[in-house]
């Protein structure tokens, strides 16, 4: 197999804070995209989930792991060449209002990436790009402020789109939308990406978007990633029981399609001293003893891809039936 | 039979600009939730806050208001503020806003009582443990002491839970109460919310845009469209087969993130600007089945099947065409 | 109720979300001239740079010639406001000394703010111990009385109209730096620095694009209250004989001069005394109406 487009390699993300001591954003994650793959990363607040786009993006900084773009490392790149890097590594944020220049008109705003790495730029171009995202002429000259959320986000994905990267890294691009405009704009990335052929790395809560738009999806929890695989099986008969969890969670529209509802008890512990073994232990409605709050398990394969339970391991369920 | 509570023909105005809401009929029953659903800007905030009279600079309401066998004028706030924190409460979306940020949680709690019940201090103070232990907080005297800020956001809800229940109000409103939390606190929030209304026999309306939300907890439902109220009913009956366009675009749209699709349903176009003054339809213009006579004759709220209403001209022919739509893929 | 009373603020949001014809966001001039104090002393303030710019021809006599058989005359049709201790005419002496002190005035908030802009970009954006060490000499400068540094510097330099202007230029630079080091600190916790960082877009260009524009509220708020400050000083140095020197005029030194005849021809101290206020108070008015009209929490 070829290398991968962008490789996590271990990464783990502590903030120090001002009492002493550090929360653990993220603990030795593992992610890989290939060209043109859509990746989801799935978790609730506090999972770190964000804590990684920015990370891959270059607004953090890594405090352990490497993270590999094609075939550079780029998490240690000076500045100036880690600029270049970035006309192959776009963003969409979740909000368009804050992530645009008020002061700026819309064709300056899309326009930005391509003046920055200095590709041909023109009125012509601009619209074009306008119009790919079912925004028209009129929209050019406006402000980010007169557009309205799902306008905005559509011009932020023009943006995106401009320098055509190979990678780009969205963060709930749509959950601050409506929910018939976050068809539309789901709808335009799906096309684009099959467009250009662009990977995505997608950062969601939401696991109704994440199935509709990745191929496969990591799900965090406290910093760590705790199943991953294809998204079609892996959200179909999750194998974590977090995951279960969070698949029953979300309410949906058509009985035939509701699950078992699992609520789960209590919150997300402090990620400032995360549980000891499995970190998920303390809400975990399936635990099967000891060996979860004392062993961290090791990643087992499952029909998906892995996952991080004590449940999959036959050794633990061998001990606990004899 | 009459309900607990009843809001007829309410209307909210923006001064300059025209009715966000526009004749508004709602009715709640003593142990049920009833969902108030649209999208951003259709007016179903507008529509609560108008009911405890709780309206900013510009914007009046009218109306008539019945519950509890009183009647009450909206376009008189001040009618409603005994009722506001006492027999009706609200939660809002964003506790952190919605509380004092530097008092503790056991004092506000201790506040609302003071202002609305008969209690000594001794009384107040066991009931605020009791409260915050009924709405699920693991260790109450802790949480009494506490300041909002120092409480995640699902404990903070569960205290601006405690504080609406904490005067026994027969209703409650709750605006988007789970917007701002994680899919797993959601659902802890809403089993909780469930259980005030089956156990305590409130009546509770439940502002989301979450179709998802409704279908799971409200017996019944009102979808709102640029101020208007376009379908209401049993909510089984509104999300399996809705009558109305919007609805049926709105459940698509939802039910195509459950299924796999290469595309997602949309409903194209924007909601209509308040005061645009549509003669007719105000779904007209995205509406795929929308004719001429749409946008001249304005449609009003009429029975359809299964004690449901909706508001649209067509709803036969759609009903026929769909089902025929049906019988073809078959 | 605590739940409810605080909560008017979102429905406001949500009126005005709901009101989606919301009228288009007026410009800060647009919003300048709905308040109509505000657009006096606009107008009050063009008068004086009118003045200070033309006074040279505006003056109906010369400011310098004594005319020692014509002391202290009271307004006439020749003199409309007078004479002064030396025959001098009044009023173009008023002129001439708004000039002096207008000049200097807007030299030092010139000065100053762009000293201070340049300090505030350099430490707000490069932060670290960049930040640190800019930060911590403007707060020494903070920290001595401005009035005793500028007498300091102005002894060191020399009396007069440019040791005036360096000592106001230096004493306003840790007051102009701070307030602007604050205001780039918050554009740079915008989304879109974030955004054209991840573009890949130049430091420098994020400053000059992105962060700049958006400091323009801050620029001018902060250069007109300099202005005001700055002529309040250079009258107040000059007022001790520290600030420009006689026979040139200025506000100041006007003062002082009609100081020792005030209690038999009082004129000679009010009118450049009103002078000073209305100018002083004038430009505050402005200043906290740009501040307003530039702060869009308070979006009518």
């Amino acid at each position: 197999m070829t290398a991968p487009l962008l490789d996590v390699q271990g990464v783990s993300k502590a903030f120090p804070i001002r009492r002493g001591g550090s929360v653990h954003a993220l603990r030795n994650v593992d992610l890989t995209i290939g060209e043109g793959e859509a990746v989801g990363i799935i978790g609730e607040s506090g999972s770190g989930k964000s804590t990684l786009a920015r990370i891959v993006v270059g607004l953090e900084q890594a405090s352990a792991g490497r993270v590999r773009f094609g075939d550079t490392y780029i998490d240690t790149l000076r500045p100036a060449a880690r600029r270049k890097i970035q006309r192959n590594i776009q963003m969409v944020f979740q909000d368009s209002r804050a992530s645009m220049n008020p002061r700026m008109h819309i064709a300056d705003i899309v326009a930005e990436p391509l003046v920055t790495h200095r590709l041909p730029v023109n009125r012509s171009i601009i619209i074009e790009l306008l119009e790919r995202v079912g925004l028209g002429e009129r929209y050019a000259n406006l402000f980010p402020h007169q557009l309205s959320g799902g306008q905005r986000q559509r011009a932020a994905i023009a943006r995106a789109v401009s320098v055509r990267p190979k990678l780009i890294v969205a963060d709930e691009p749509v959950s601050a939308l409506d929910i018939s405009v976050q068809a539309q704009v789901l709808n335009l990335l799906k096309s684009l990406q099959e467009e250009f052929g662009t990977a995505f790395l997608f950062v969601s809560h939401d696991l109704g978007v994440v199935r509709f738009f990745c191929d496969r999806v990591s799900v965090l929890y406290l910093g760590e990633t705790l199943e991953t695989g294809l998204t079609q099986p892996l959200l179909a008969a999750p194998e974590h029981p977090y995951t279960r969890a969070l698949a029953s969670s979300v309410p949906t529209v058509r009985s035939a399609a509701r699950r078992e509802r699992i609520v789960l008890h209590g919150e997300l512990p402090s990620p400032e001293n995360p549980p000891s073994g499995c970190s998920f232990h303390p809400r975990c409605p399936e635990r099967i003893g000891a060996v979860c709050s004392t062993v961290d398990p090791m990643q087992f394969r499952t029909r998906a891809g892995t996952a991080k339970c004590h449940l999959l391991d036959r050794r633990v369920i061998g001990d606990l039936t004899t | 039979m009459s309900h607990l509570f009843e809001a007829e023909d309410l209307i909210v105005n923006v001064r300059r600009v025209g009715n966000a809401v526009d004749s508004v009929n709602l009715s709640l029953d003593a142990g049920e939730m009833v969902g108030l659903v649209g999208e951003s800007g259709c007016g179903k905030t507008l529509t609560a806050y108008s009911i405890i009279g709780l309206l900013p600079d510009g914007v009046s309401a009218s109306g008539r208001v019945r519950f509890e066998g009183n009647e009450y004028d909206l376009a008189r706030p001040n009618q409603l503020r005994p009722l506001r924190g006492g027999s009706i409460a609200m939660v809002s979306q964003d506790p952190l806003t919605a509380m004092n940020p530097v008092a503790r949680i056991g004092s506000q709690l201790d506040d609302v009582m003071r202002r609305h019940l008969n209690l000594n201090r001794r009384q107040r103070e066991t009931r605020v443990l009791d409260l915050l232990d009924r709405v699920g907080i693991p260790s109450p005297r802790r949480v009494a002491r506490a300041y909002p800020f120092e409480l995640s956001g699902g404990m903070r809800q569960r205290a601006l839970i405690a504080m609406a229940i904490s005067c026994q109000p027969r209703l409650l409103i709750a605006d988007e109460p789970t917007t701002a939390l994680d899919s797993t606190v959601q659902a802890q929030i809403m089993e909780l919310l469930a259980a005030l209304v089956a156990e305590d026999g409130l009546a509770m309306l439940l502002i989301t845009h979450n179709l998802g939300l409704v279908a799971q907890y409200c017996t019944r439902m009102c979808v709102m469209y640029a101020g208007e109220v376009v379908e209401q009913g049993r909510s089984e009956a509104v999300l399996e087969r809705p009558a109305h366009p919007y609805s049926r675009a709105l459940v698509d749209c939802l039910a195509s993130l459950d299924a796999d699709v290469a595309r997602l349903a949309t409903i194209e176009g924007v909601v209509p600007p308040v005061g645009s003054g549509l003669p007719g339809c105000r779904y007209a213009d995205r509406c795929r089945f929308v004719q001429p006579g749409c946008r001249s004759e304005h449609p009003t709220l009429l029975p359809v099947r299964d004690g449901r209403a909706a508001a649209c001209l067509r709803v036969d022919d759609i009903e026929r065409e769909v089902d025929m739509n049906a019988g073809m893929q078959a | 109720m605590a739940e409810t009373t605080t909560t008017t603020e979102s429905v406001a949001t949500t009126a005005a979300v709901a009101a989606s014809t919301a009228p288009p966001r007026t410009s800060v001039i647009g919003r300048i001239r709905q308040d109509w104090i505000a657009s006096f002393a606009c107008v009050i303030v063009l008068i004086y740079l009118v003045i200070a710019i033309g006074a040279p021809w505006l003056s109906p006599q010369s400011p310098y010639v004594q005319h020692l058989q014509q002391i202290l005359q009271g307004p006439s049709g020749a003199h409309l406001l007078g004479t002064d201790g030396f025959g001098r005419d009044e009023l173009s002496r008023l002129f001439v000394g708004i000039r002096s002190s207008v000049a200097i005035g807007a030299i030092v908030a010139g000065v100053s703010t762009s000293i201070g802009l340049l300090l505030a970009l350099v430490a707000g954006y490069l932060g670290g111990i960049v930040d640190f060490l800019i930060s911590r000499i403007v707060d020494v400068g903070l920290a001595f009385p401005t009035l005793v540094l500028s007498l300091a510097l102005i002894t060191a330099m020399g009396v007069g109209a440019r040791g005036t202007a360096i000592a106001l230029v230096l004493g306003f630079i840790p007051f102009t730096a701070r307030v602007l080091r604050s205001a780039v600190l918050k554009v740079r916790q915008e989304g879109f620095i974030e955004s054209a960082q991840v573009t890949g877009v130049h430091p420098l260009r994020v400053v000059i694009r992105h962060v700049l524009p958006n400091l323009v509220g801050s620029i001018t708020v902060q250069t007109t209250l300099v202005f005001a400050y700055a002529i309040l000083g250079e009258a107040g140095l000059s007022y001790v004989g520290l600030g420009v020197q006689a026979p040139t005029p200025s506000l100041g030194n006007m003062i002082a001069d009609g100081q020792t005849q005030i209690l038999q021809v009082p004129r000679l101290t009010i009118v450049p005394g009103i002078a000073v206020a209305v100018l002083i108070m004038c430009l505050l008015v402005i200043g906290d109406a740009l501040r307003d009209a530039a702060d869009p929490l308070t979006v009518r």
